[in-house]
């Protein structure tokens, strides 16, 4: 009798089980080679963007059907593609950031869309801004179609500068400027003890560290596309840092990390309590929304160059596709005149195609920031990170070290040097890129 | 004296209550703040001046809510029922069973509740990629055919064990067969356990984000849980929007649990029921 409950509820599991009890969706199995999966993460704003210009690419080429896969937020969409390549059902093309893109090129698992590109010829190298196009290369070979190039610059409140009289930030302003209008800036406004305004906001990581070692003549790793060890210990990079840390640690123009724990910087600076912010074009679609708020953008500061640090994604193909040739047509829209305009308006990233950059469809004048071309003026002066495949994870494991370091009462550098050597111990696999 | 401490419990009791319902309270008053607006400071700027609605319309419009509300009350739907089903199955199979047997079983399902959801994650998405399963629901309500959880199905076979032997022994006698013997004997005598475990499952299947993250590719296909995480990345400016649909997405639970409070009410029988 208990035989036969048991195996009761074993065949009604089994049964269920193959005809799929309660199964909704159908599957749409991708291999007639006019299906493709594209997956991108984004805000919902941004994913509208997509799926106007997947309506726009079907519009013109009646053949293909894109499914498109949303994702919200980026760990989301690493978590999937990691566990769908694995699991052998890759999208065929999905967005990917350059510091990411490294663990999958590493793997032999994308398309190198390199020699299509020259094959078809629709759309070439020399349209796209070359820095991205470099970031993008894997063994010289450039392995993804980059989509948007992103420069990190400065948000300020334009309104918290003139009130403080201090000269808003020119094209060319130097560290000392930038210094300067921090301490400016920085304030009590009733006068209880406690700071109200601050000058700064910083986010102490890797990526946001790295322009200033730059702009002070250092180097963040020894060998960018064969990065042995990190170089915090050179005098250059050493003294870029002191002067990161002299923010919080001598001056007080930036929040506490309680205080940056409680409120973010984005908040405060949206509420008029952070007079700068570096950050990158993502920022400008959370601030035209804010009433009230007059800000701009200008470029970061100098000193002994003018530097900037790399943010961009790219289409990226699974080597395991069946439908690469429409995939590439998609590609080829999503990045031609039509396709790159749908995608800029959405105001969120700045496109790679230059034609497009330049046009008044991205340096809309009706539309805030009113200095959009500092975006693409810091193009020229952009540096990147290394893009080995284990880059992700060294930054991972880099960046809290960064933030106790920063914020740490007098913990001297050579513990960060060594706790950075430590907590990358053979990640650094000397693999070149 | 026996007044004052009452006094005093339900003092604390009430205390206790205050820490747990602030935040929902939160989550309540929140969304009633204009998008767009920086986040408020402190509490004193928690309670709009000017109370909106405008963030559960933006919630509604920005991303598919209505329709991934629907999915996840879809999948949730059918993933109950068969939950109890299975797991009230098993538990009473356990109880019935005898001997090393049953030993070696209840070890097996303790430890497989210890086995983290990532450890079965690649292997998973393999089995129900060969079954062709990938883009639909079935990987979802997958885990309802086998009790939900290893968790429910010793709470059922703890909840079915305290019933005295004799009265399985002589339903059988009786010619009572098994299903019969289930649903007509075993089940009626734990409904608060079913009533627990229809909740607990309930929140499960409700909030299961990484299984429909993995599975599930369309855009009208998923959940409510992964558009919390979309609007999440509208920035600090539109948390109104965030707490909106995170207080849509919630108050199905909230009003579950308090319409089962009265099933919880009842006791279970123990073991000494027979003899009064």
């Amino acid at each position: 009798m208990v035989r036969t409950l048991i195996s009761l509820s074993l065949l009604i599991t089994i049964v269920c089980g193959v005809a799929g009890c309660g199964g909704g969706g159908q599957r749409t199995g991708s291999g007639d080679g006019n299906l493709i999966r594209l997956q991108a993460f984004g805000d919902p704003a941004e994913l509208d963007a997509y799926k106007e210009l997947i309506a726009a690419f079907e519009k013109e080429n009646p053949d293909v059907r894109v499914e498109f896969i949303p994702v919200g937020k980026q760990k989301d969409h690493m978590a999937k593609l990691t566990t769908s390549f694995v699991g052998g059902q890759p999208p065929d093309l999905f967005l990917i950031n350059f510091r990411r893109f490294g663990q999958f090129a590493e793997k032999d698992v994308l398309e190198p869309l390199g020699p299509r590109m020259a094959e078809r010829g629709k759309l070439t190298e020399s349209d796209l801004y070359e820095q991205t196009v470099e970031a993008f290369k894997y063994k010289d070979t450039l392995t993804c179609i980059p989509q948007n190039v992103s420069s990190l610059v400065i948000y300020y409140n334009r309104t918290l500068f003139q009130e403080a009289g201090v000269p808003l930030p020119t094209a060319d302003w130097t560290w000392d400027d930038f210094l300067a209008a921090g301490k400016a800036l920085t304030k009590d406004t009733n006068g209880d003890g406690k700071t109200d305004v601050y000058g700064l906001g910083f986010e102490p990581t890797l990526i946001r560290i790295a322009p200033f070692i730059w702009q002070n003549g250092g180097e963040i790793v020894d060998n960018l596309e064969n990065p042995t060890r990190f170089m915090f210990d050179s005098w250059a990079a050493a003294d870029a840092l002191a002067f990161i840390r002299s923010w919080y640690s001598d001056h007080k123009i930036v929040p506490s990390l309680v205080e940056n724990k409680s409120e973010d910087h984005e908040s405060r600076f949206s509420r008029g309590g952070l007079a700068m912010i570096p950050h990158s074009r993502r920022f400008t679609a959370t601030l035209r929304g804010v009433p009230n708020l007059d800000w701009d953008v200008a470029p970061l500061p100098q000193r002994r160059k003018k530097v900037t640090v790399l943010h961009s994604d790219a289409y990226c193909m699974a080597k395991d596709s069946t439908s690469k040739d429409a995939a590439y047509r998609f590609i080829e829209f999503a990045l031609g005149t039509t396709g790159a305009s749908i995608i800029a308006r959405s105001g969120r990233t700045v496109p790679t195609v230059k034609t497009i950059a330049n046009s008044p469809v991205f340096l809309d004048a009706t539309q805030k920031p009113a200095s959009a071309n500092v975006f693409l003026d810091s193009i020229t002066s952009i540096r990147r990170t290394p893009n080995i495949g284990s880059w992700n994870e060294i930054e991972t494991r880099v960046d809290p070290l960064i933030e106790e370091w920063y914020f740490s009462d007098g913990l001297p550098k050579e513990r960060l040097d060594r706790a950075v050597n430590a907590a990358t111990v053979g990640l650094f696999k000397g693999v070149s890129p | 004296m026996r007044l004052k401490g009452s006094f005093m419990t339900a003092g604390f009791t009430i205390l206790l209550a205050a820490v747990f319902v602030f935040p929902l309270l939160l989550m309540v008053i929140a969304p009633l703040r204009q998008p767009g607006l920086p986040p408020p400071r402190g509490l004193g700027e928690v309670i709009p001046l000017t109370p909106s609605l405008q963030s559960f319309r933006d919630a509604f419009s920005l991303v598919p809510l209505g329709r991934s509300i629907l999915n996840s009350i879809f999948v949730t739907g059918i993933a109950v029922p068969i939950t109890i089903l299975t797991a009230s199955w098993a538990g009473l199979a356990l109880t019935l069973m005898r001997g090393r047997l049953r030993v070696v079983i209840v070890a097996a399902l303790v430890l497989l509740a210890t086995v983290p959801l990532t450890a079965v994650w690649i292997p998973r998405f393999v089995l129900f990629d060969k079954l062709g399963l990938i883009g639909t629901y079935v990987p979802l309500i997958a885990p309802a055919l086998m009790g939900g959880s290893p968790l429910f199905v010793l709470f059922y076979a703890v909840a079915f064990h305290r019933i005295p032997h004799e009265v399985f022994e002589a339903a059988i006698m009786e010619g009572c067969g098994a299903l019969r013997l289930w649903w007509r004997v075993a089940l009626p005598l734990v409904k608060p356990t079913t009533a627990a475990i229809v909740l607990l499952s309930a929140v499960a299947f409700w909030s299961s984000f990484i299984d429909p993250l993995l599975y599930l590719r369309a855009e009208k296909d998923l959940t409510a849980p992964l558009m919390i995480h979309s609007l999440d990345l509208l920035g600090p400016t539109n948390w109104p929007v965030f707490l909106a649909a995170s207080l849509v997405i919630t108050l199905p639970i909230v009003v579950a649990f308090f319409a089962a409070q009265r099933l919880f009410q009842g006791k279970e029988r123990g073991g000494s029921w027979l003899g009064r």
